[in-house]
């Protein structure tokens, strides 16, 4: 058995570890089709990264689209029938490179918690995330985020529905600003503003920026989110795992914990994932998820 | 150590001023010709010079971890990337220019001449108005005088070229000025170096 591990290039061997990984807690592999309908992803276009597919007709005429993301296929194709479905998956996508304008083959690796998802799970996929990152054997940052703190600040400041948008704009590429124009575009008094800025930029160590956070809470939906993340990060609370608010998603798919892993020496995140309730209910199904992808061409790539 | 990217031009020379006086010196200016890049072990920056628009490339692929860049760059390539200053200098405006006294009758196509094609194709598809994009890599403002373009998409700093060959801006699209910017990636590993220097250079420009 040794001789066979020793065949395997290194980016193969981790990737076994990964699957071992998983499979350990009780993960199974998901292999999933290399299409689905276009109209399919067209319904769900603000899930993805980006609205732009691979598109062709089938034989029997019907628009169909290369695979942008395997997610939704899973939430579509594993309906957990009420109990909770622990799936893994190694596939490629098709999407436009982050690096030219060509559409690129892109490795992925991922798992999805489906169905009766509790706190228990909702900190077993965080772990296998930080454990993720772990075994590549470079210095690496977990970063945590969660919809609702944001999201309930917004609620209590009343900011309008159609001005969100460039506020969660500013927050994602950390422009203070930015977001006081937005603010004032938006109506905010000058304390709702202060408020907005402090508690949307907080970043750092996870045990600090939680004590912030908690401080700054307006109201039980960010008190919630709070208590959230510092649930779901008890026990890996170490100078490698991080909050920060630009961590997000969209509200309409994501409903809890977001997430993303950083590698030392990478231009780009590796590994991204969160709780997607919200998509599970917009699909029909039951229960809740979590779940995150690592982007393998990230991982071994430069 | 960090990485920074400057911007070749008057911009990036006031920057390096501003990196010298808080203490971030490295190298000289008039060594730039022949040297590219610049080390200050001491203040643990290493500087280097590149293509205004290359900028952001630098810090977007990692090579740069933090670097200064026009508003009106980022706005054109939306890279992936932090903006987490604004250094108030370096201002100018994007405008729409144009023969003084046009008016768009909104018939047919308008033609609109543009190094920033993607701000220019954003803002009339903003405001449902069909134009053709025609992408110049400089003088811009030629191409109204010759016929190319009804209009012009640029930026305009103090006007006096506009005066010179009868256009006027006609609308101002956004206000532009320097920008402080970081990789994603860097930020999460050199947090306190960043977060240092973006408190120094604010302090010194009298930003937040």
């Amino acid at each position: 058995m040794k001789n066979l591990l020793d065949i395997l290039s290194p980016d193969e061997l981790t990737v076994l570890k990964l699957r071992g990984l998983f499979e350990e807690k009780g993960y199974r592999r998901y292999h999933s089709g290399r299409f689905e309908e276009y109209r399919f992803y067209l319904e769900n276009q603000r899930f993805l990264s980006c609205d732009m597919l691979i598109s062709f007709n089938d034989l029997d005429g019907r628009l169909m689209a290369l695979k942008p993301d395997v997610t939704l296929s899973i939430v579509k194709n594993a309906a957990s029938g009420g109990g909770l479905k622990k799936l893994y998956y190694i596939e490629n996508v098709y999407r436009p490179s982050p690096t030219n304008r060509n559409f690129a083959e892109i490795s992925q690796m991922g798992l999805e918690c489906l169905g009766r998802v509790g706190k228990q799970e909702i900190s077993e996929v965080l772990r296998l995330a930080y454990g993720s990152l772990k075994l590549t054997e470079v210095p690496f940052r977990l970063v945590i985020s969660h919809v609702g703190y944001v999201a309930g600040l917004m609620r209590n400041l009343r900011v309008p529905l159609q001005r969100r948008a460039a506020i969660y704009e500013c927050i994602a590429s950390k422009n203070p600003h930015g977001l006081r124009l937005a603010a004032s575009e938006a109506g905010l008094s000058q304390n709702g503003a202060e408020l907005l800025e402090r508690a949307s930029m907080l970043s750092g160590s996870a045990s600090g920026v939680l004590k912030e956070a908690a401080a700054l809470a307006r109201n039980t939906e960010m008190e919630r989110a709070v208590n959230q993340m510092a649930q779901a990060i008890d026990g890996l609370d170490d100078e490698r795992v991080l909050v920060d608010f630009s961590i997000r998603g969209d509200e309409d798919y994501y409903s809890g914990l977001m997430f993303a892993g950083y590698l030392e020496g990478k231009s780009r995140m590796v590994l991204f994932g969160g709780q997607y309730d919200n998509m599970m209910k917009k699909m029909n199904q039951e229960g809740g998820a979590i779940g995150f992808a690592i982007y393998l061409d990230e991982l071994f790539g430069r | 150590m960090l990485n920074i990217a400057l911007p070749k031009g008057r911009l990036g020379e006031k920057v390096h001023g501003l990196l010298s006086s808080v203490g971030y010196a490295a190298g000289d200016l008039s060594d730039m010709g022949r040297k590219l890049v610049f080390e200050n072990e001491e203040a643990g920056v290493r500087l280097f010079l590149v293509k205004p628009s290359d900028v952001a490339i630098y810090v977007e692929h990692g090579a740069a971890n933090i670097g200064i860049v026009g508003k009106d760059i980022l706005e054109e390539d939306r890279p992936d990337v932090y903006e987490l200053l604004d250094l108030g200098f370096g201002k100018c405006r994007m405008c729409v220019a144009g023969p003084k006294g046009f008016a768009d009758d909104g018939c047919g196509t308008l033609r609109v001449a543009t190094k920033f094609t993607n701000v220019a194709a954003r803002y009339y598809a903003s405001l449902g108005r069909e134009v053709d994009i025609i992408k110049l890599n400089g003088s811009i403002e030629l191409a109204p005088l010759l016929g190319l373009s009804d209009l012009i998409v640029d930026i305009v700093e103090t006007g006096s070229t506009l005066r010179e060959n009868n256009l006027a801006v006609l609308t101002e699209i956004m206000p532009i000025s320097a920008r402080l910017i970081a990789n994603k990636v860097s930020f999460q590993f050199q947090r306190e170096e960043i977060g240092r220097l973006r408190e120094i250079l604010a302090e010194a420009v009298g930003a937040k």
